[in-house]
């Protein structure tokens, strides 16, 4: 029924009851120390400590963890080749393969493989935290949370008005495109072009035209310009606290060592 | 028909016939005629010679002269573009008339904020499409959208938003995303944000539109409820089944003007008038007064609402029969041409 998997899992796991904040404030930390310490062992404790989060507090099998990360992580991948492919003049020293190019040669050499690595390692962690917490917190529990900690109202309302309107338009976009299809308007290369040409004008209207109706429907309701609405009251949890401080505490321990020791 | 409209606010108002003494012709007047007779007492909501055109020049409203009686559920029937979604949108101040006005418990509304706020308080409007009305991320958020605007503090918000979900019975929904609900549970959850604001009107577009038979049993269940607390309800519809089976007053539209107005057994026994509104008889009432020009039905038989109680009427008159001596069975003079004269069944005791 969920169009967007990752919001259904959002909806229904473990931890969607634990308060937003300690989710926000787990993933803020843990990616802000694993980017500020770019060390390699730190990135792969903190993935670690972001698996563990989403399999066994919040329930959700490995499997689906990997879907969701592979394809970032894929794109990531195919980005980081260009950092590991490098040219550097012929004969240079270090080069572990090579391709000669005139007076230039492009291959891979061990310092531009282990840039590679760390540049995969670090968005890698810092893709798995972010998901961990996408899969864990759904929006509206985002949306709150910032709330409660002050963030620009506009900010806020245009983070609630494009979640929902997401699934609106998309439903729009579904029954267009299939009410396309049963007229054979994908059939061939050109008439695929041109009826994804016409569902994007048409969405774009119908979205301005939702936009209308929902103006008017929130004025039929007293609105004013401040989309409020009641706060849930989420509670703490001693326990996940107690499993943040831990974790990001040696988290930033690791970083620190690894920093001092002159390892990384 | 004197007293009928007089009687205040008994649960059902309009008695099914108005079975007064006086069985003249009076009674069997065609409906439109009663319209332009009779004003209506006691008017939660009404318009006066209101005209309005939409900017690409389509007239939806001609000189539109209506009004809602209080304390009823008064259904508004009329074809696709018959003007009723304009008229809700004038009744919540959305809409200002370009001539004429509206009335909310006899005083002209006004357009200043204030005034609007007022009028938005006390007429909840739900809109046929329950998306374009959702607009939060969760069933419990949105609800408690329009308690927050009347600027009541959070636990009487909280107060108003829990009977709100109490009444549209939507308990088990309050914490799903809005996204993730049948179209019919986003109607009720869209009626539940109206109802949090704790109208006296609700006023509900098409509300049974593309619902299945068993959401539009809930539906009407729950309008019921909710006028069984003293709400005024107004529904549009074209379905003219449920008109006849739950309200006690129908008003008929066509091309932005009234075409009739009266207790639905009245209205819908005109043939003339839901032919030129673009509507059909319901099967009910139209099996009725077939039945009664055939004589199985008894020519002062009190025209039924739902197949239940024209089958209660049949059943009746088949156990009559069988009791009665032969020959009055045939049905000798039963006054076929006038048969649909006397839907209001007042006629000929």
């Amino acid at each position: 029924m969920n169009p967007f998997p990752i919001d259904a899992y959002a909806y229904a796991n473990r931890l969607r009851w634990a308060h937003p904040a300690e989710k926000i404030v787990f993933a803020i930390v843990t990616v802000v120390i694993c980017l500020v310490s770019r060390s390699p062992l730190v990135c792969l404790l903190g993935l670690l400590w972001a698996t563990l989060e989403v399999t066994l507090l919040a329930g959700i099998p490995l499997g689906a963890f990997w879907y969701f990360i592979r394809v970032p992580v894929g794109f990531i991948f195919t980005g980081v080749i260009t950092l590991a492919v490098i040219g550097v003049p012929a004969g240079a020293p270090g080069a572990l393969v090579a391709l000669p190019l005139g007076p230039w040669e492009i291959g891979i050499t061990a310092a531009s493989l282990a840039q590679a690595g760390q540049v995969f390692l670090i968005s890698f962690a810092s893709v798995g935290i972010t998901l961990g917490l996408a899969l864990t917190t759904p929006m509206v529990d985002l949306t709150e949370q910032l709330r409660r900690w002050h963030v620009p109202q506009l900010f806020v309302e245009l983070m609630t008005l494009i979640y929902r309107f997401i699934f609106v338009l998309l439903e729009t976009a579904q029954a267009m495109r299939i009410a396309q299809e049963a007229r054979l308007g994908y059939s061939t290369w050109g008439r695929w072009l041109r009826s994804v040409g016409m569902l994007a004008s048409n969405l774009f209207l119908r979205a301005n035209t939702r936009a209308t109706n929902l103006f008017t429907a929130l004025s039929a309701r007293g609105y004013t310009g401040e989309l409020r609405v009641l706060q849930a009251e989420p509670v703490w949890s001693r326990r996940n606290i107690a499993l943040i401080a831990v974790a990001d505490g040696l988290l930033l321990v690791l970083a620190v060592g690894l920093k001092l020791g002159g390892l990384a | 028909m004197p007293g009928v409209h007089g009687g205040d606010h008994g649960p059902t108002p309009y008695p099914r016939a108005p079975g007064g003494e006086d069985e003249g012709p009076l009674a069997a007047a065609p409906a439109r005629r009663a319209v332009a007779g009779e004003p209506l007492p006691d008017a939660v909501l009404a318009v006066e010679g209101v005209t309005f055109a939409y900017q690409d020049g389509t007239v939806a409203l001609r000189d539109l002269t209506l009004a809602v009686p209080r304390h009823r559920k008064t259904a508004i029937l009329g074809a696709n573009g018959s003007g009723k979604s304009t008229l809700f949108l004038h009744l919540d101040g959305i809409l200002k008339p370009q001539r004429g006005r509206v009335l909310l418990g006899g005083q002209p509304v006004g357009y200043e904020r204030a005034a609007l706020n007022d009028l938005r308080r006390r007429v909840g409007l739900v809109f046929q499409d329950p998306d374009s009305q959702l607009f939060a991320a969760s069933v419990r958020q949105d609800i408690s959208f329009g308690p927050i605007n009347l600027g009541l503090p959070d636990d009487v918000v909280r107060q108003k938003v829990a009977a709100a979900v109490a009444d549209t019975q939507i308990e088990d929904l309050v914490d799903r995303p809005t996204h993730l609900l049948s179209y019919g549970q986003k109607k009720r959850v869209a009626i539940a944000g109206v109802l949090a604001m704790e109208p006296e009107v609700i006023v509900a577009d098409e509300p049974t539109a593309g619902l299945d038979p068993e959401a539009t049993a809930r539906l009407v269940g729950l309008l019921d409820r909710l006028h069984a607390h003293g709400r005024t309800i107004v529904i549009s519809t074209h379905d003219v089944e449920m008109a006849l089976a739950w309200a006690d007053h129908v008003l008929v539209m066509r091309r932005g003007e009234l075409l009739g107005a009266g207790p639905p057994e009245t209205v819908f026994a005109d043939e003339d008038l839901l032919k030129s509104a673009r509507l059909v008889t319901p099967i009910v009432l139209d099996t009725f007064l077939r039945l009664r020009r055939l004589g199985v039905l008894d020519a002062a038989a009190t025209p039924p609402r739902t197949a239940a109680e024209l089958a209660d009427l049949v059943a009746a008159a088949v156990s009559t029969e069988h009791d009665a001596p032969p020959s009055r069975r045939v049905p000798s003079d039963a006054g076929v041409p006038a048969a649909a004269e006397q839907a209001t069944g007042s006629a000929a005791g």
